[in-house]
């Protein structure tokens, strides 16, 4: 194609999008409402699987010592633990430190440490604070550490640790479901709007077959239109999609003292996904537009 | 040159539309083709348009083979001929010059070679004065002829009327079939189907009609006095 034809048909593709307004406004509102879903969803899911990593880091297990472990056994220890992979943090503890600890947990009824540390006895053995990787894989972590021989017992919230498992896998199973159907039924409306687009404007392409127009040359602004509809659609999503979170995020931040206020200081800051979030819905919607028109209008070309 | 050899038509549906047409048309020839409603002249159209393709036989346009021609060359093949239908089929957001010269945007043209020939061709119809008009601001008449700049701004060797006058005033018919006598005139053949006896008897042109799917030389006392051959 020339140059020539290139400059008119990407003229002919605007004139297009305003002369068929109303519909181009259409395609860009079906376009952005779906965008919007998406994008929350994606968002909510996001948000829920760093709440639930948040949770997870907060999920240690603590490794007990032998009462006669020395600090060549308590390196010892330490080292078996770093090379383990699944291991993520390891944080030493002393029989000193530990009292001090539980000291402060009894608070008031306290006297009885006091009575120990006094008489020069420390029932509290030494230990290290373990964080694990991924807590699905506790049970293992739990057989290894308990094979060292300077281990003594281990404490593992196995039970919390099945809990939030299960809502980890919910949670995703749940996000990745709720976006296939929301990608799904919004390709379906897009599709159909698009196709309405088509049908309306068959009169014209059977007309530009009829005067002789290559294929190529009637699909181009239809194809470009529908890259435009797209992209417009994708940047008003993503601007109400960053206003939107902001205001969210406000109002949570503002329940200082309730589970909002909490969640709040774990929720993903809106810059750390915007270039994604941004590519992801102009690159779709654009993808979306395009791939539309080009299959509806061919049905039209078989003239 | 066009050229029918045993051409038959059967649509899937079943019926025959046409059944072992031989004709010939010369080049420079101005042909009537008539025939009853269902006779099959709407298919013989579709098959000088590449729209359809013939059950049987061999249709020769222009040096095209139309039941060999490939897809990719369909565009070339109807650049070479010119199309006017009964309604207009105007491309209703563009102005009148807008829906000539688009028939020479499709070619590549430059814009100097458009901005040349479609004011000359609009002039040709006599509708320079209504280039910016859009299709809905156009009577029938000046609609067609907007159809018929389109149709000719192309340099076609061969002119396609399909019921040209059907959806127009009856006197301006007259001018149309005038206006097509006169593009006859510079060499180009035109071929023409109507069902309008007094206008084919009206012009001394050769008459070709089809019934029951088949080319049959009738009337021609009634019509121009020519018989088909």
């Amino acid at each position: 194609m020339k140059f020539n034809g290139v400059k008119y048909l990407v003229k002919e593709s605007f004139r297009n999008l305003w002369v068929n307004r109303m519909m181009s406004l259409a395609s860009i509102g079906t376009l952005l409402a779906c965008l919007i879903l998406i994008g929350v969803s994606v968002l909510f899911s996001l948000n829920i699987n760093n709440l639930i990593g948040h949770m997870e880091n907060q999920n240690e297990i603590v490794v007990f010592l032998k009462m006669d472990v020395d600090e060549a056994g308590i390196e010892k220890v330490r080292g078996a633990l770093e090379i383990m992979d699944n291991v993520d943090r390891t944080v030493f503890i002393s029989k000193e430190e530990g009292l001090r600890q539980q000291m402060e947990i009894f608070g008031d009824d306290k006297e009885y440490f006091e009575a120990l540390l006094e008489e020069g006895e420390n029932p509290i053995p030494d230990s290290f604070r373990v964080t694990l990787k991924n807590v699905d894989l506790l049970d293992e972590a739990v057989e290894s550490i308990s094979e060292i021989a300077q281990v003594d017992e281990i404490s593992a919230p196995t039970q919390v640790a099945g809990i939030i498992t299960g809502i980890k896998r919910t949670a995703y199973i749940i996000g990745i479901v709720l976006t296939v159907i929301l990608v799904v039924v919004s390709f379906l409306v897009i599709s159909n709007t698009i196709r309405v687009t088509v049908f309306n404007r068959r009169k014209e392409i059977n007309i530009m077959k009829y005067v002789g127009a290559t294929d190529g040359f009637i699909q181009f602004p239809f194809i470009l239109e529908g890259i435009i509809i797209g992209l417009i659609a994708g940047v008003i999503a993503f601007g109400v999609i960053a206003v939107g979170y902001d205001i969210v995020m406000d109002w949570m931040r503002g329940d200082v003292f309730g589970v909002m206020g909490a969640f709040a200081s774990e929720t993903i800051k809106f810059k750390e996904i915007a270039g994604g979030l941004f590519a992801g819905f102009c690159i779709g919607s654009a993808g979306v537009g395009m791939v539309g028109s080009a299959i509806f209008v061919r049905k039209y070309l078989k003239v | 040159m066009v050229e029918f050899v045993s051409v038959s038509k059967k649509y899937p549906s079943g019926t025959e539309a046409l059944r072992g047409i031989d004709l010939s048309i010369k080049d420079g020839e101005f042909v009537f083709v008539v025939g009853k409603s269902g006779a099959g002249k709407s298919t013989l159209i579709k098959l000088l348009l590449r729209e359809e393709q013939p059950t049987s036989g061999n249709i020769i346009v222009n040096g095209y083979d139309l039941s060999r021609i490939k897809r990719r060359e369909i565009p070339a093949y109807r650049r070479s001929i010119g199309i006017v239908f009964q309604d207009f089929r105007l491309i209703p957001n563009m102005n009148a010059y807008d829906n000539v010269a688009f028939a020479l945007r499709v070619t590549g043209a430059s814009t100097s070679e458009i901005r040349r020939k479609t004011p000359y061709m609009l002039s040709l119809v006599g509708l320079s004065s209504k280039a910016k008009a859009m299709p809905e601001e156009l009577s029938g008449g000046e609609q067609q002829r907007v159809a018929l700049a389109r149709a000719l701004i192309n340099n076609p060797s061969i002119v396609i009327a399909d019921e040209p006058t059907g959806n127009i005033d009856p006197k301006l018919s007259y001018e149309i079939v005038e206006l097509l006598s006169e593009i006859n005139k510079l060499g180009i053949t035109v071929i023409m189907v109507t069902h309008e006896h007094e206008l084919v008897s009206h012009f001394n042109h050769r008459v070709i009609e089809i019934d029951d799917g088949k080319a049959v030389a009738n009337g021609e006392a009634e019509f121009s006095g020519e018989i088909w051959r």
